[in-house]
């Protein structure tokens, strides 16, 4: 070969491969078995466990059955929420509109059954409706690319303003039991929300952490160009994602309807946030790409103890707003460092 | 045969013509070090090649069967595998997924199989001798550029088969790690794959082609195996001295 002025030539041509001569490992990842997966959800248990320790040292009636009864149940249909919402945090997008969607799809529900009609048929009509949002949300933010912060700031705002706008401001009241049943009923001793809980929380956790449309949430999220180009349809993934949020949300608009025997349209405030912000918690990057539905769970069941426990020592609930935005944007420092850390940026 | 040619290809960007003319073959079991300076051409052509973009004029033949590639996951569907520069590898994800993103493998049609992806990318990885890899179960976002590239590369040779094109695989990386992606393009060249690698490293491209095409101003300059060429005229050939001396 010629001598050049080039000047990596002799490095470049030396035969220094220094690897060549070392003997291949049989089988990697030795190191990663002693190395448990799931740490996030392990150490949420750690906090949760302590959080319930401490606050039991100040006083008797938070650690009682009873109080956690009570506290599942109310934790019960955003824990829901929450699953649909890891799915799409996972996606790399998020949806603040499920307040709107879950007090839109109760009004329709209940008005609907005020004005005589068969009860299946207004929950029908109110998935459907709540359906919809969730496709006009997944729509605008994968086709027209509009920003999901801004989108979903708008539905959000559409669906509250129908909710008003059907009533009118009046709930409507007195619903036939058959319609009472879906979210007042206790089989087992057990209310409905929780039956709801258990069933369609580990579906979605499952779906999430175990099938090939998991593993597309994830891909979407952790890089959407790189997934698209491997053949991941990152559109439809999303789309799918916000649909499924719309439709817990609307579930839950239904169910609570039922179990108030009242259809109001202010019946939740803020819950997005708090399904946003316990999914944080429990160590979901509003990034993309991170998270997992027991974590997230962890994470609300966190927050949720917070409410509670501040209750039963006797915190102001107009300070557990304060609290619980602190404690968010701690977790949102967390997830902003940690991802600093993670990713290639 | 050979295995991916181009007859006459014409691509233009507005008034722009990027690339004009442009006929080569490649061959298995062959490296084609593709040189150039920059605005060659060189982008473009592995574009085209990749299935990023579709020519204007001109022929593709893959097996001397003329092919339409309507995007790089169809070039990919048809052996023709790219590793870009950003290597599109997923960060939050462990090296086996990244191995199998898009096909996931399953058992019973339901659920991923995590522990055959993390067998099957380890024997890739093993098959192409790469044993710098901390585990498969790494996450990308904690390896090093040298064994991102690793990454890439192997699931490009797994996804891809027959022709593997790596645009500038060296230029992110240091010395030992470069060696290491060389002497990786030695063994995909033993195992019979094709590869077309861009660089704009002489040094390397010397001590990894057999076939060493250059490009000037949208053309082929030359087309020199590695044997019967020097540095130096491949620079003439890269600057365009040639052609000005109308020696070509």
């Amino acid at each position: 070969m010629s001598t050049s002025g080039l000047p990596e030539a002799t490095e470049a041509t030396a035969p220094s491969d220094i690897d060549e001569t070392k003997t291949l490992p049989r089988t990697y990842g030795w190191k990663q078995l002693i190395r448990p997966r799931g740490r996030r959800e392990l150490s949420m248990l750690v906090i949760d466990g302590l959080f319930i320790f401490g606050v039991s040292r100040f006083t008797p009636y938070f650690a009682t059955a009873e109080n956690f009864k009570v506290l599942i149940l109310g934790m019960a249909m955003e824990a829901i929420v929450l699953a649909a919402m890891t799915w799409l945090l996972v996606s790399g997008m998020f949806d603040l509109s499920v307040d709107g969607v879950v007090n839109m799809s109760g009004v329709i529900a209940g008005g609907l059954i005020a004005a005589n009609y068969d009860y299946r048929l207004a929950i029908l009509v109110a998935m459907a409706a709540a359906g919809c949002v969730g496709l006009v949300n997944g729509l605008a933010v994968t086709k027209i690319r509009m920003d999901p912060l801004m989108t979903t700031l708008g539905t959000w705002w559409v669906t509250q303003g129908i909710a008003y706008g059907l009533t009118k401001g009046y709930p409507t009241t007195s619903y036939p039991n058959a319609f009472l049943n879906i979210g007042g009923a206790t089989p087992l001793g057990v209310d409905m929300p929780i039956w709801y809980m258990i069933v369609l929380v580990p579906i979605l956790g499952f779906i999430l952490a175990k099938t090939r449309f998991g593993y597309h949430l994830y891909a979407t999220g952790g890089s959407r160009e790189a997934a698209r180009l491997h053949g991941v349809r990152v559109d439809r993934v999303t789309i799918v994602a916000f649909l499924v949020v719309a439709l817990t949300a609307g579930l839950t608009g239904v169910v609570y309807a039922s179990q108030l025997n009242t259809a109001a349209p202010n019946v939740v405030n803020g819950l997005n946030l708090r399904v946003i912000g316990g999914a944080v918690i429990g160590g979901t990057s509003l990034y993309g790409g991170i998270g997992t539905v027991p974590g997230a769970f962890l994470g609300l069941l966190f927050m949720d103890m917070i409410t509670n426990a501040s209750t039963v020592l006797g915190v102001s609930p107009y300070w557990q707003y304060a609290l619980l935005g602190g404690v968010l944007l701690l977790a949102v420092a967390a997830d902003a460092i940690a991802a600093r850390r993670v990713r290639l940026r | 045969m050979a295995l991916l040619s181009l007859r006459d290809i014409d691509k233009s960007y507005g008034a722009v013509r990027a690339i004009q003319g442009v006929s080569l073959d490649l061959h298995a079991a062959r490296v084609h070090a593709l040189v150039g300076d920059n605005g060659a051409g060189k982008s473009t052509l592995v574009k085209i090649i990749s299935g990023a973009l579709q020519p204007d004029h001109g022929e593709i033949l893959l097996n001397d069967v003329p092919v339409r590639f309507s995007g790089p996951f169809d070039a990919l569907n048809q052996g023709i595998a790219t590793v870009f520069q950003d290597l599109a590898l997923i960060p939050t994800r462990d090296v086996a997924h990244n191995m199998f993103v898009g096909k996931e493998l399953r058992r019973w049609g339901i659920w991923v199989d995590q522990r055959r992806m993390e067998r099957e990318a380890s024997s890739v990885l093993n098959g192409l001798r790469i044993h710098n890899m901390p585990s498969v179960r790494e996450l990308v976002s904690r390896l090093s550029g040298g064994q991102r590239q690793a990454v890439a590369i192997g699931r490009a040779v797994h996804e891809g088969r027959s022709l593997l094109v790596l645009d500038e695989p060296t230029a992110a990386l240091g010395v030992r790690e470069s060696h290491q992606v060389l002497s990786l393009i030695d063994r995909l060249r033993d195992q019979g794959m094709s590869v077309l690698v861009v660089s704009h490293n002489l040094a390397h491209v010397f001590r990894v082609s057999d076939q060493i095409i250059v490009m000037h101003g949208g053309r082929i300059a030359g087309i020199r195996d590695k044997a019967q060429t020097d540095q130096e005229e491949i620079v003439r050939l890269i600057t365009g001295v040639e052609q000005s001396l109308g020696v070509v």
